[in-house]
């Protein structure tokens, strides 16, 4: 018993004291790890070199896919409850409570050109998060919200906006105020434009 | 303030609660949260440094976090009291800055949410550990944290039936098992703690005004003189720790 006591008092004594040998085994597996990562990378730009889907698969998942946040949300709440759980429901009743109406539609770049009223304000199509505002070419002040089905939907030609990045906003609420008596929309779900007759139909 | 920096931890859970939330896009209700919770330990933190308690550690949780103190068990009801109600109050100080810069409605609530969970009576939640301190003030040490136990173990059953019926959320079942699992390991530990306690009173000079007779060595009360029958208690306790050396 004592024997063992003292083997494991030594034990604990020579790695205080080798400090030394400690550090030689930290920069060891440091750059093993280096070493590992190099090859894990190389074999990836191999990969890449010879086989071409696959190259057109990492350049669409990695750089044009959009991380669908409010798809994941919407699915999370469904069957797990909401992420940051509170004592009341967040359901509070909003005086603002619309359907988009529109005159007359016609294609625009990649979306389409809604004739509405002057100065209209517009209402959320579809609940979801705002994950873009600012300018685009050709479509001017835009909001883009990422819907809970996973479609973004561009609101172009906007003049005032009542949301702000990041915030889950709920369909029919307010979103902004439309510049002149043209509003942009654009369907969009992965890299796909969507038709406007399946999504918004006319009343 | 170094000290305190060098202190923090974040739990393992809060990095998988990270990824959720990056999956998820709620930066805006995660960083609001994060301040709230942060600020609330630090309130505990600062005010057990400013009455020279040595702390160990602070831990964050996705929901909370945990501040701990090498603490005597003899320490002062009155002190531990401030150092948990300190807590809350910078919790709400931080609300209320926090309210008067950034407009969003969710901030209330989720403040809300954190604030009353917290002081629900389940120990090892401030509220818990507020109501067994208060418990010591007129009842014996084993006796106010049976009956704090007792109170934790209902509100938690209630809580965890009330989740399932009537308002499904995963993340507070989780947390609700992790309360449960932390009340049983206290209820593991009172042995060890209770005889932390006396033997506190053996080795350290406690000075206390009030005078109690009690029966057997079971009955010590928090902040009381004791006999035991005729015997006087540093006798007592002299002879209970040096009995078995023999």
């Amino acid at each position: 018993m004592d024997q063992q006591v003292s083997k494991f008092l030594n034990q604990k004594n020579n790695s205080l004291t080798n400090n030394k040998s400690k550090f030689k085994n930290l920069i060891i597996s440091f750059f093993n790890k280096i070493l590992v990562c190099f090859i894990i990378g190389l074999t990836c730009l191999i990969f890449l070199k010879t086989n071409p889907s696959f190259k057109e698969f990492i350049t669409n998942k990695v750089f044009k896919d959009n991380l669908s946040f409010a798809y994941f949300n919407n699915l999370y709440n469904k069957y797990f409850g909401s992420i940051f759980p509170s004592y009341v429901n967040n359901d509070s009743e909003t005086v603002f409570n619309e359907k988009l109406s529109y005159k007359s539609s016609s294609s625009y770049y990649d979306g389409y050109k809604l004739e509405v009223d002057n100065k209209y304000l517009v209402p959320i199509i579809n609940s979801g998060i705002v994950v873009f505002i600012g300018e685009i070419e050709n479509y001017g002040k835009t909001v883009i919200i990422e819907g809970i089905d996973g479609v973004d939907i561009w609101y172009g030609n906007l003049d005032n906006y009542g949301v702000k990045i990041y915030d889950y906003v709920k369909e029919g609420n307010y979103l902004g105020e439309v510049k002149d008596t043209n509003l942009y929309l654009v369907f969009q779900k992965n890299r796909e434009y969507l038709k406007i007759e399946d999504y918004l139909p006319k009343n | 303030m170094k000290t305190i920096y060098q202190k923090i931890k974040f739990d393992n859970t809060f990095y998988l609660f990270l990824i959720l939330i990056i999956l998820a896009g709620m930066f805006k209700e995660f960083t609001f949260i994060f301040v709230l919770i942060f600020f609330h330990e630090l309130g505990h933190a600062i005010t057990g440094i400013l009455l020279k308690w040595q702390l160990v550690s602070i831990t964050i949780y996705p929901y909370g976090g945990l501040t701990k103190f090498y603490s005597f068990e003899n320490s002062s009801i009155n002190k531990e009291i401030l150092i948990l109600l300190m807590g809350p109050v910078t919790q709400i100080i931080t609300y209320l800055i926090l309210n008067y810069f950034f407009k969003y409605p969710y901030i209330k609530i989720y403040h809300l949410t954190i604030l009353l969970f917290n002081l629900l009576p389940i120990l090892t939640l401030d509220g818990g550990r507020l109501l067994n301190l208060l418990f010591n003030k007129f009842l014996s040490y084993l006796n106010s944290f049976y009956l704090s136990l007792e109170i934790s173990f209902f509100t938690l059953f209630f809580l965890i039936i009330y989740i399932i019926f009537n308002y499904y959320n995963f993340n507070l079942l989780l947390m609700c098992i992790f309360l449960f699992f932390k009340v049983i390991k206290s209820l593991k530990n009172i042995k060890y703690s209770y005889a932390k306690f006396l033997l506190e009173r053996y080795l350290y000079d406690y000075h206390f005004k009030k005078r109690k007779v009690i029966k057997s060595i079971y009955q010590f009360y928090k902040e009381c003189y004791h006999y035991i029958g005729l015997v006087d208690e540093k006798e007592y306790l002299k002879h209970y720790f040096t009995k078995n050396k023999n």
